[in-house]
């Protein structure tokens, strides 16, 4: 057996055996099998006959996901560079008399491998893909594995890149003026047609994603190109895309390792970039996305007493961070529940459906949203736990910066999505407020999630079990919601349903805020 | 002074410190030494409050989680506890107004320039090396001039000079009736000041030693701590 084959085969061999070691893990994995089983057998159990939605919306969501994620892998090439290499491959792999190539090789094909696997998260969609446009598993695993080829061949452009400009600030400066310009050309080739058309629709969009040039935009275009005609039944046209994108693969290659000697340098700075990355996040330190270039402004916290610092601090870190209001996670999370909004509004009978369709969904998303905020990363650091406060009165402090977006997050979101969907104002209070409550709900699930089971030490388990209990928790007050709605009529049923949702919410979020009053007694959630 | 009595503590099945005891009295340095895994750090961070523990922890006479132990404490962890988007001299006066304390200015300036961190004073926390990120460390957990110090591993990362400046700090802190005590398994580091030392092994001491020729006889602490943690003697 060659060396690489061996360090394949051993590495894979001891995660199995790390699964038998770590009870933890195993359970992990079996309920994720579980979980994908019951996603793609649940259609199949409820079928759902009659007319699905047209695909070519599909293939236009698979043409903004493939792009956005060629696009912003491709970009790292311009900051660290990305690599297919870790330290432990540099020092042993680099330094050893293997050939350069069987080198490269191994590292690509390592890569498509975790293409593959950052992908998972799609076969979760299956269910409400199969509901809406009838795709089959084996479709849903061509989505996938055009997703994996996507994050592959953004790696290798931003390595190429990097090779090519990290040198030449000048370079680096044009390269990224060009890059950008594409963008924008790409961008406008989509739009545009659907904005002069006189009445923008998200029809009109679909169209433009399905616009013959589009297949032939390099990477993400032939890829969907790929899928569409995979699912078309187009066999020349897959086999055309399939060919640019070998073509490309074989080009970029040669091209990224001719750009001088210095390729295994460039690869070893990004490798220690990502190896600092993963080893600060492995001893707990706070790490977060910060502009490369932060801009102090006025310094100072100016304000602050006691447990308050904390909130006064929080406010000097974001505008620092360039979060005005609400940060880029936040506005993703709000573009994205308003196209959701865009696509129910033509197949729900009332305003009402297409409400609570748009309050469901961007309830699914705000379970993620909450995770992220800055008081989370609070404590993974010893100050919130050594400061002379009462730890009530600190955790009120740490949570004060994310309680104010949430609630300019709730008013941004409903207000926009009500006057889509043609909401009355009453009804949109109520989304707001209830909104606002489950975001309290959700931080007190948070907290409840560190206090029972934050010490274990796999955050993936730990992810998992979160949304667990924050599905309990929240259970009790959507059926009394489902229960009152119907009982108050069709008139007021909407605004009763919020009402009684808000104030489950706030009881259970403000009972286990208490309970766990003291959580910030000891930072051993944290398991550190 | 500090106090540790009967301390244990467990994660999961592993027993990492089993019924310690330990006390330094006021102006006094104690070493906790001890190889990899020995117990050192879980120990510290028992006594700064942040993990649970059986046992009773007393901090200038108060338990160790009152408040009035933990405004005279400075901890000073292995990784250094630094906020990116910071300044340094905004981590000051974080600490200072969080721990309620109007003579931070002064104290805060001093220790700059002490550990020759004033020229770095505008810099945020990103920018700092592994080294003045540590420094930084140090300052936050002394700018509210704490009766009781601990250091965990408070050598690593840092340069000779660096090194050097700790060592005298260590000192100034001994000389104003401080309580110190270090873990570190760098024994050259603390030999040339230390008053008590506790070896640890297996989560429990091995040897205490008080730095007199009656308790430590004809031997060093070096041939102490090697006998101890390579032949296993028990002491």
């Amino acid at each position: 057996m060659t060396a690489l084959a061996y360090l394949v085969t051993t590495a894979w061999k001891n995660r199995v055996r790390e699964l038998r070691r770590n009870p933890g893990k195993l359970v992990l994995v079996i309920l994720f099998l579980a979980l994908l089983v019951f996603v793609l057998l649940t259609p199949r159990m409820d079928p759902v006959p009659g007319e699905y939605r047209d695909r070519s919306e599909l293939y236009a969501l698979a043409l903004a996901l493939y792009g956005t994620m060629f696009l912003l892998t491709a970009n790292q090439g311009f900051a660290a560079g990305g690599s297919f290499f870790t330290m432990s491959d540099v020092n042993l792999l680099f330094v050893s008399p293997l050939p350069p190539k069987t080198i490269m090789g191994y590292g690509l094909l390592r890569q498509l491998g975790t293409s593959l696997m950052v992908g998972a998260f799609l076969l979760f969609q299956y269910s409400w893909l199969n509901q809406l446009y009838g795709i089959t598993p084996l479709e849903l695993v061509w989505i996938l594995l055009g997703y994996a080829l996507c994050l592959f061949a953004g790696q290798l452009c931003a390595m190429t890149l990097y090779s090519r400009i990290s040198g030449d600030d000048a370079r680096r400066k044009a390269v990224k003026r060009v890059y950008g310009l594409v963008i924008l050309a790409l961008a406008a080739g989509l739009v545009l047609p659907s904005l002069l058309s006189g009445a923008p629709s998200l029809a009109s969009l679909v169209a433009s994603a399905n616009a013959p040039w589009v297949r032939f935009i390099p990477v993400f275009g032939w890829i969907q190109a790929a899928l569409m005609g995979t699912m078309e039944g187009a066999p020349l046209q897959v086999l055309a895309a399939l060919a640019a994108m070998a073509a490309f693969i074989a080009a970029i290659i040669p091209f990224m390792l001719r750009s001088g000697d210095d390729f295994y340098e460039d690869v070893l700075q990004s490798a220690e970039v990502m190896t600092t990355a993963i080893t600060a996040k492995k001893e707990g330190k706070m790490t977060e996305a910060v502009p490369r270039n932060v801009k102090k402004g006025r310094l100072g916290l100016g304000k602050g007493w006691g447990p308050s610092a904390f909130y006064h601090k929080h406010r000097v870190e974001n505008r620092r961070a360039r979060v005005f209001l609400l940060d880029a996670v936040s506005l993703i999370f709000i573009a994205s529940t308003l196209f959701f909004v865009l696509i129910m509004k033509g197949t729900a009978d009332t305003a009402s459906e297409a409400l609570i369709a748009g309050f469901a969904f961007a309830t699914y998303m705000q379970m993620f949203s909450t995770a992220a905020g800055r008081w989370v990363k609070e404590l993974l650091l010893p100050y919130v736990y050594l400061v002379p406060s009462p730890p009530f009165a600190k955790l009120l402090a740490i949570c004060r910066e994310n309680l104010e977006k949430v609630c300019l997050e709730a008013v941004l979101l409903f207000v926009i999505m009500g006057l889509l969907l043609g909401a009355t104002p009453l009804q949109i209070a109520g989304c707001i407020l209830a909104r606002i409550s489950f975001s309290l709900l959700f931080m007190a699930g948070n907290i409840l999630t560190e206090r029972l089971v934050g010490s274990l030490s796999s955050k993936v388990l730990v992810m998992f079990l979160y949304m667990l209990i924050l599905l309990v928790v929240a259970a009790p007050g959507i059926v009394l919601a489902i229960v009152a709605g119907s009982l108050a009529g069709e008139a007021l049923g909407f605004v009763a349903a919020m009402g009684v949702l808000t104030a489950w919410n706030l009881l259970a979020g403000l009972l286990i805020a208490f309970l766990c009053r003291n959580i910030l007694n000891y930072a051993e959630l944290n398991n550190k | 002074m500090l106090s540790v009595s009967h301390v244990s503590k467990r994660y999961g099945k592993v027993l990492a410190n089993n019924d310690v005891s330990l006390e330094v009295r006021d102006g006094e340095i104690g070493v906790l030494l001890g190889p990899n895994g020995a117990g050192k750090s879980t120990l510290i961070k028992c006594i700064a409050g942040l993990l649970r523990f059986d046992g009773e922890i007393l901090i200038d006479g108060r338990p160790n989680k009152s408040l009035e132990a933990k405004r005279a404490l400075g901890y000073i962890p292995e990784i250094p506890a630094v906020y990116d988007l910071l300044t340094v001299w905004e981590h000051l006066e974080f600490i200072g107004r969080a721990y309620q304390d109007k003579d931070w200015e002064t104290a805060g300036q001093a220790l700059l320039e002490r550990l020759e961190l004033a020229p770095q004073r505008d810099k945020l926390g990103k920018e700092l090396s592994k080294g003045m990120q540590q420094k930084l460390s140090i300052c936050c957990a002394l700018v509210h001039r704490p009766r009781v110090v601990i250091f965990d591993e408070p050598m690593v990362g840092l340069d000779p000079h660096a090194i050097k400046e700790l060592k005298a700090l260590f000192t100034e802190l001994k000389a104003q009736g401080c309580t110190v005590l270090i873990s570190t398994h760098m024994l050259d580091s603390v030999e040339d000041f230390w008053d008590v030392a506790h070896i640890m092994m297996h989560g429990a001491f091995a040897a205490t030693r008080r730095n007199d020729p009656a308790s430590l006889g004809e031997e060093s602490l070096e041939s102490l701590f090697f006998s101890i943690t390579e032949g296993g003697r028990p002491q």
